[in-house]
């Protein structure tokens, strides 16, 4: 099948231009530039801070969603664009800020160790690494593990963590001390999380998983602990692109605008992602002129137990191999995701998935898309008929099909309360 | 296809099962997938309501694997299920040497085997150029627009000739999912929007359908294979397109990630939902010749316009929606300026120029030069063509 645009595509791009040490900054003509910045423009050091602070606050700027002096809380996960969201928000907040940002952040870090299957001193040097951090914005500050998504959701003041990492014993004081429990064996929450992951077979899945679970957390704390209806997360334009095209990859293109837009709002608590039009690069850039230290947990870590590669994992080595062939591809992909909505079907549907929360669609069609249609044999795919079709693949890796419906069972039971 | 020893097949559980089937890995016999195939083009196209009794339907055949499964369940299902349908084999010769030459003959020989009447339109016909022709003027980077632009429109006048109700091409579930993924890589958000559906060009054209949707590439081939249909199978000799070969790879390993990642684009395709206020392209008709184009001249006007007048560039490359006419004058202007400089040595030259830029050659009717083209009205120009093809039944 011939196409007919392929080469607007090949002549517009070329690879980035490498930073050319003569180059002038764009903007002020008279410093030299330190960075490249939207793929071909250098910048000085003064001038790409100025772009940046200036796109991030007009990313918040436009949404107008954020209220004078409301809390809100900030996913922070040691990573680099949470690093750099930190960052921002801190100048924001600071004395000599031209403009003051004008919310109270909260800082809060999920330990998911026990999904990467870390040892319990690689997850308390990762906290400890993190709780500095954190501590030194002077922000309030919190951690929780993953696994509290099963067990109420509960918090830990970052301190907690400084202290106990400082002296074992002390640590025995305080009553829920998160961290002693590592040492103390499993908990049933850490328990059920093994056994979730554990029954799921492939990388995707798990991924997704990791994924949802994530975001039900973060969900939980900030309505039962903060009363916070908003949550900042770190997520950038590279990104998002290639959660868009896993996405579609993964038969959620229906609810590409809540994945990958400045607001997902299918709960009554917000996500934003305010570094969504920033991409890696750019990240990159701002880390080295900033010289921030960033931790990374789980980057470097593929998950435990699955084979081959995930959806995710090759659609991100795909965008970033096309990246460096055409400097565009992340901005196009990301593009995208601007022009589309919830579909009116979705958003008058009425019908929730529990796992991730997303509307689905009441009646799917599933003689014709279905991967079933040999008569007689449609229990293949969904036993959770009530589930977005992108969990339906995720929950269709489980060995286990009750675990998850128990899982799911327990969970929005206690949520439910809240 | 991995032959499975021992296992049975799971949809009659008394033969043993011989292949694995891509869609859904279940195993299968080769009876059951078979049935299991054509049940499903079956539901795809009384789902989708594709045909009415009665309809004339043109089937886009090029000879290769897709169409000629195509050609021969449409024939099968339209028996089978009493469809009513007057069904036609329909290709275009696009002027390819040592490739469509040969698939060709594998089309006449479906149309006997088959015994379903054939119609070729060639582009020599209808523009007056050859891709041969084509090729060497504009070389081998992007020829693929030319004969992309062309076909469309090419068989949409062949199926008026066969006064056909509906087309029906075989692109397959890999070929659409493959096109969400490209139109995604470019940004072409009205592309995104109407690659998944079913039926297309409802407004004006001849309505075309795609009963393989939802068919797997793999399967077509498993079932040409077994029902050894006879099919040519050689790539394009003008085709090698590197990013779309991105997207096709990148398909391939979601594939072999999930099978059902395919479905799965395609029914994500077919969820999205593209903001009201986003600008589409509307909808209008060719000034020149009155086909279909969001454009004050269609694509293929451009295109030929170009290739007649020495510019084969015209109208490919960044110049897309709203600046292609700006891009058009910026030419003409470039142009312009060209003879100014060129005026003073080579006035020879220039008038012969001229000249050919009357002779401007559009839809075959060379005849008509000087005088206003019968493009304007598609039955004269298709009367006027007529004479020149002959219906192969």
């Amino acid at each position: 099948m011939c196409s007919v645009n392929e080469d607007e595509v090949q002549e517009v791009i070329s690879s980035p231009p490498p930073l050319n040490l003569d180059q002038v900054c764009m903007k002020c003509n008279s410093e030299k530039a330190v960075t490249i910045a939207r793929t071909k423009d250098p910048f000085c050091r003064a001038c790409f801070d100025q772009y940046f602070t200036h796109r991030f606050r007009s990313t918040f700027g436009k949404s107008r969603l954020i209220r004078q002096g409301e809390e809100v809380l900030l996913a922070f996960s040691g990573g680099q664009s949470s690093r750099v969201l930190l960052h921002l928000v801190q100048e924001g907040l600071s004395e000599h800020a031209v403009k003051r940002l004008r919310f109270t952040p909260i800082i809060i870090y999920i330990d998911e160790g026990v999904v990467y299957g870390y040892a319990s001193e690689r997850q308390k040097s990762l906290l400890k690494e993190v709780s500095g951090i954190i501590a030194q914005t002077q922000f309030p500050g919190y951690f929780t593990k993953l696994e509290e998504v099963f067990t109420g959701a509960r918090v830990w003041p970052i301190s907690d963590a400084v202290l106990s990492a400082g002296s074992e014993q002390r640590s025995k004081l305080a009553a829920p001390d998160p961290t002693s429990s590592i040492s103390q064996g499993e908990m049933p929450g850490e328990v059920k999380l093994k056994q979730l992951f554990d029954s799921l077979k492939s990388s995707t899945a798990k991924e997704d998983m990791l994924q949802s679970l994530r975001r039900q957390l973060l969900v939980d704390i900030a309505a039962k602990y903060f009363n916070t209806g908003k949550i900042l997360v770190g997520d950038n334009a590279t990104r998002l692109s290639v959660r868009l095209l896993g996405n579609i990859a993964q038969g959620r293109g229906g609810t590409i605008p809540l994945d990958t837009g400045f607001c997902d709002n299918r709960s009554d608590v917000m996500v934003l992602r305010p570094l969504r039009e920033f991409p890696d690069s750019e990240i990159a850039s701002y880390l080295t002129l900033h010289q921030l230290q960033s931790v990374d947990a789980s980057s470097d870590h593929s998950l435990p137990g699955s084979s081959g590669h995930s959806i995710e994992g090759l659609t991100a080595s795909f965008v970033h191999s096309l990246q460096s062939n055409f400097s565009s591809t992340v901005s196009t992909i990301f593009r995208t995701s601007d022009k589309l909505q919830l579909s009116e079907d979705l958003v008058h549907s009425g019908q929730c998935c529990p796992l991730c929360q997303a509307p689905c669609e009441e009646s799917f069609n599933e003689e014709v898309f279905s991967h079933v249609s040999t008569s007689g044999n449609n229990k293949l795919l969904c036993y959770v008929s009530s589930h977005s079709i992108g969990c339906r693949l995720t929950a269709r890796g489980t060995v286990h099909e009750n675990i998850l419906e128990l899982l799911l069972k327990d969970d929005s039971g206690g949520s439910n309360e809240l | 296809m991995a032959s499975a020893k021992g296992i049975f097949c799971e949809s009659c559980k008394e033969k043993r099962a011989s292949i694995k089937r891509p869609k859904t890995g279940q195993p299968l016999c080769q009876e059951c997938f078979f049935a299991v195939f054509e049940e499903e083009v079956h539901q795809t196209i009384t789902q989708n309501g594709l045909f009415n009794k009665g309809e004339r339907v043109a089937i886009a055949a090029s000879g290769g694997k897709d169409s000629t499964v195509l050609a021969y369940i449409m024939k099968l299902l339209n028996e089978r299920h009493h469809y009513g349908l007057d069904l036609f084999l329909l290709s275009v010769d696009e002027g390819i040497t040592g490739y469509r030459d040969d698939s060709l003959e594998s089309v006449r020989r479906n149309r006997d085997q088959m015994g379903i009447p054939l119609q070729i339109v060639s582009y020599s016909q209808l523009y007056g150029w050859t891709m041969d022709a084509i090729v060497r003027q504009i070389g081998m980077k992007n020829n693929c627009t030319f004969c992309g632009v062309f076909r469309r429109q090419a068989l949409d006048r062949g199926a008026l000739l066969l006064k056909a109700d509906k087309i029906v091409t075989g692109h397959n579930a890999d070929d659409i999912a493959e096109t969400v993924l490209m139109n995604v890589l470019r940004g072409d958000i009205a592309r995104l929007q109407r690659c998944t559906h079913i039926i297309t060009g409802s407004d004006g054209a001849i309505p075309r359908s795609k009963p393989f949707k939802y068919s797997y590439e793999k399967e077509i081939v498993m079932y040409a294979y077994f029902k050894k249909l006879d099919y040519f199978s050689t790539e394009c000799v003008y085709s090698p397109n590197a990013y779309r070969g991105h997207a096709r790879t990148y398909l391939k390993d979601l594939e072999a990630i999930r099978p059902s990642t395919i479905i799965d684009i395609i029914y994500s395709g077919d969820s999205l939902s593209v903001k009201a206020e986003i600008k589409l392209p509307v909808q209008g008709t060719c000034s020149r010749c009155g086909y279909i184009s969001s454009q004050e001249l269609c694509k293929a006007c451009v295109l030929l316009e170009g290739l007649n007048r020495g510019l084969p560039r015209l109208g490919i490359g960044k110049a897309n929606g709203s600046n292609l006419k700006e891009h058009i004058k910026k030419l003409q202007l470039k142009e312009e300026r060209e003879r100014e400089s060129l005026r003073g040595e080579k006035e020879g030259e220039l008038e012969e120029e001229r000249v050919k830029e009357d002779q401007l050659v559009y839809g075959g009717c060379k005849e008509e030069r000087g005088l206003k083209c019968s493009c304007g009205h598609k039955t004269d120009t298709l009367s006027l063509q007529t004479e020149n093809i002959s219906l192969e039944f």
